[in-house]
């Protein structure tokens, strides 16, 4: 579903990423590893348009999406969670789902996807017309992927759902995305720290380190041995 | 061996032959280059606190007319040398610039330009109401002209020609140094990465205040050279045109461009008198002109010329070299 | 003994009428500066909010409104508001080119800030002059909207302010509804609020760059028809009026809408003050002190988030 071949990208002079290639099959959990500052973030927002790649290509459904404005690639089905969540503070809870159904094809859907993301997340209908930047950060993170939800997409990549968040709410975030998972057929590639939880949910494993693709490999076979290898290579 | 055709030769053949000039032209040519060359300075200024220091200033033409009233006003009322009369403009302009820095010191970029512009519009109605010194909208007159060895300057241009052109060659050898220098540099880094550079111990404010205060002595100094070759001071100098007419010369040399502002100034100066009888035309092509530049040509006038040196070849020096890859000297983004 | 002034005849206190009736009267040019004032300045702050830039052409759109309208009518014999809406939708489509042609090719570089004054500079001064090169240089006028005027009790309006504020509110609601209520509304407010967020939700952000910049210079136009009644149609009034809408944006809160309707109801209930007890002369250096106190002792404004 998802081709990534050869991409390198740039932050000015700096090569932030070194020649990446990988697959995710459709409907597959995938999850990116490694310390920060290893490229793991840079991959996400390369995928979904939000820097770009200088070589190579990144096809979605054989569709080339690389170096696609952002707006078509939501469009076409990719979208980004950020790690810095990037809610609108002072727009309601509401309005921000309002807006993750902009693109075309999910303001069609925009009644349905209400429907759904309450039903994922009780506490976000509660809070609906609350002003984002007044919820707590647990809330703010199924904002966040509530309103990624809105979009209609067939792959979302999340960066570090878990990061800040109290352990109880923590699991609840990786119960989440396996319902999304599981219930919406959505492919989702996840950045995470919390190792362990994201090899459980997850089909495919990689580790990364100083930009490039280090380890790869099914979840299952993935040991922390073999990952913290890796970090002290 | 050919001839070494790098940027450091032709800027010299250019001054040598911009000392022959009274010879080779008539008195039309000297009068269009004498301004050019206060003009120039005050572009190079004004590149310097907004190209170079990034700071969106807009008040160097008002630093200008406050040098030069200030200058005219003490050789008129308080029978000062009208050569003492230039350092005094320049000091009661830097004044001027330190009395803005400081509440520009907590502001940013945007309110910055809108208080430098502010005080650019506040100037004309201090200059009105104190019409019985300044000469109100009729302009002040009578200053007393330099002389040398009993050489009066005001017997003929060419007095005014050398005047101007070895200002010219001081204020820009100072601004060059002032921009190699360690101020110029934590300028530039300042305008790119401002926390990164307070975290290596750059003081915002110390710097901050002495480009203002720097670039408003030179500014008004430059304003006061300025009015005893025109003869008279107005607010004039202070209406949208000319406002126009500088800010060109800046962006077209390009902004952070060393040697862009010198033909920036002498372009904008030649245009200016050759669209003179353009009418109203005139300051349609000057807004053109600025947005054109700034949109299609950002690196400008001097930007331009780094490209014609790579494309001529010849033999690019090191420096210039070094130049281009914008590692010393062009600074622009 | 005396009843209140609501359009009933009174039987004159003499001493109260003195000091209630000038009062009164102020209120009312008040209100009405107000929404004049609100229309003017809006269009600046919602392309700071949402275009994080300073349009120095704001003054330019506004002047052109009362050109595009004096034209049409006084030239081509159109009705009056036909001409107005006209001389709006070009101005409309004007600012859109202008902004695709001008600022989307500067807008991503780090140096927007600077360049984007500089060019919106360049173009106020092109259009400034503009009008002079193809219309000349005499002053042009064109009529009110509406002769004649309302008696009410001893208060006299005429048709074209009560007219001018009919306008204004309805517009100004109208766009408070679009800000609201829409989804391209709600999508600017995003704008303002978190770029990449906007980013992040496929809103495109060009075109609604492009769109802000028309619906600021529309919004800037209608207010240069209700003004050119008033004052004459010159591209002095440009540079006056982005002067004055500068400072009541900054007094508001630059970018933000409500901060902008508040300041320009206040500073236009002062003006009518200044106006009305100190006298007309003294309204240029009210506007001169307060941009002096704006800038340097509060230029965060009532509602603003950024110094």
């Amino acid at each position: 579903m998802l081709e990534v071949h050869q991409v390198n990208a740039f932050y000015g002079e700096f090569h932030a990423l070194k020649d990446i290639s990988f697959l995710v099959e459709e409907g597959e959990v995938v999850v990116f590893l490694g310390a920060n500052g290893h490229g793991k973030s840079t991959l996400l927002k390369t995928i979904c348009g939000l820097i770009p790649s200088s070589t190579g290509h990144i096809k979605f459904h054989g569709t080339t999406i690389s170096n696609l404005p952002m707006h078509k690639i939501v469009e076409i089905g990719v979208v980004y969670i950020p790690e810095e969540k990037h809610l609108f503070p002072d727009l309601t809870v509401k309005e921000n789902l309002l807006l993750g159904a902009y693109n075309k094809r999910a303001r069609k859907e925009r009644e349905n996807s209400y429907q759904f993301v309450y039903g994922l997340f009780p506490r976000l209908e509660e809070r609906q017309h609350q002003i984002a930047s007044t919820l707590s950060g647990g809330e703010r993170q199924m904002l966040a992927i509530g309103r990624g939800l809105m979009s209609h997409a067939r792959l979302m990549a999340i960066d570090e759902p878990s990061v800040g968040l109290a352990p109880i709410v923590k699991t609840e975030v990786f119960h989440k995305i396996i319902e999304i998972n599981q219930q919406q057929g959505l492919t989702i590639i996840l950045v995470e720290q919390e190792v362990e939880s994201s090899l459980a949910i997850s089909r495919k494993g990689f580790v990364m380190k100083d930009g490039r693709i280090v380890l790869e490999d099914e979840s299952k076979n993935l040991t922390i041995d073999l990952i913290q290898k890796q970090y002290l290579v | 061996m050919g001839l070494i055709l790098n940027k450091k030769t032709i800027a010299i053949l250019l001054l040598l032959l911009l000392l022959v000039c009274p010879w080779l032209s008539g008195p039309y040519y000297m009068h269009l280059i004498i301004v050019c060359f206060i003009w120039a300075v005050v572009a190079s200024a004004w590149n310097l606190i907004m190209g170079y220091a990034g700071i969106y200033s807009f008040a160097q033409l008002a630093f200008f007319t406050v040098g030069a009233y200030a200058a005219g006003m003490v050789e008129i009322w308080f029978k000062v040398s009208p050569w003492l009369g230039l350092p005094i403009g320049g000091f009661i302009a830097a004044l001027a610039g330190l009395i803005i820095a400081f509440p520009c010191l907590k502001l940013k970029g945007l309110y910055i330009c809108l208080v430098t512009i502010a005080f650019h519009q506040v100037i004309p109605v201090f200059i009105k109401l104190g019409a019985t010194w300044t000469g109100g909208d009729v302009g002040l007159m009578g200053m007393p002209h330099y002389s040398l060895f009993g050489y009066n300057f005001g017997s003929s241009r060419i007095y005014y020609y050398y005047l101007a052109f070895f200002v010219f060659l001081l204020f820009q050898y100072v601004i060059y140094r002032i921009i190699r220098s360690n101020i110029g540099l934590a300028f530039v880094a300042l305008r790119d990465s401002e926390g990164f550079a307070e975290s290596l111990g750059v003081n915002r404010q110390k710097c901050n205040l002495i480009v203002f205060s720097v670039s408003a002595f030179i500014t008004g100094l430059m304003g006061a050279l300025y009015i005893h070759y025109l003869k008279v001071a107005t607010p004039r100098t202070l209406e949208i045109e000319i406002f126009a007419a500088a800010i060109m010369m800046v962006v077209i040399g390009g902004l952070g461009n060393f040697s862009g502002s010198i033909l920036g100034a002498f372009f904008v100066t030649f245009l200016d008198e050759f669209l003179r009888t353009a009418g109203l035309i005139r300051p349609i092509i000057f807004g053109a002109i600025i947005i054109v530049g700034i949109v299609l040509f950002p690196s400008g006038l001097g930007g331009l010329a780094d490209s014609l040196f790579q494309f001529i070849g010849g033999h690019v020096d090191s420096s210039a070299k070094r130049k281009m890859a914008g590692i010393d000297g062009n600074e622009t983004r | 003994m005396h009843e209140s002034v609501q359009g009933k005849a009174v039987p004159y206190d003499t001493g109260t009428m003195k000091i209630l009736f000038p009062f009164l009267n102020a209120i009312i040019s008040g209100v009405i500066l107000g929404a004049i004032y609100a229309m003017m300045s809006m269009g600046l702050t919602l392309i700071y909010g949402v275009g994080r830039m300073f349009n120095f052409a704001h003054g330019a759109f506004i002047f052109w409104g009362g050109y595009f309208t004096w034209f049409f009518y006084s030239q081509s014999h159109l009705d009056y508001f036909l001409s107005a809406i006209l001389g709006i939708v070009i101005l409309f489509c004007f600012a859109i080119l202008v902004d695709k042609f001008t600022l989307s090719p500067i807008r991503k570089k780090p140096d927007f800030g600077i360049t984007s004054v500089l060019v919106t500079l360049g173009l106020a001064i092109v259009l400034g002059n503009a009008g002079d090169v193809i219309f000349g240089t005499r002053i042009k006028t064109i009529n009110k909207i509406a002769e004649g005027f309302l008696r009410i009790g001893d208060f006299t309006i005429t048709y074209q302010d009560l007219a001018t504020i009919a306008i204004s509110v309805g517009i100004l609601l109208g766009l408070e509804i679009f800000l609201r209520k829409t989804t391209i509304g709600t999508a600017l407010r995003a704008i303002s609020q978190d770029t990449v967020g906007a980013q992040i939700v496929g809103i495109n952000l060009d075109r609604l760059f492009a769109f802000t910049m028309g619906l600021s210079a529309a919004l800037a136009g209608i207010s240069g028809v209700l003004l050119a009644p008033k004052f004459f149609i010159a591209p002095y009034v440009g540079w006056e009026t982005l002067f004055k809408a500068v400072i009541i944006v900054i007094f508001g809160g630059l970018g933000s809408v409500k901060g902008t309707l508040i300041s320009a109801f206040i500073l236009g209930t002062l003006e009518a003050f200044v106006s009305m007890y100190l006298g007309m002369f003294w309204v240029q250096p009210m506007w001169f002190i307060l941009m002096v106190g704006v800038l340097f002792v509060k230029p965060k404004g009532l509602f603003g988030e950024w110094a």
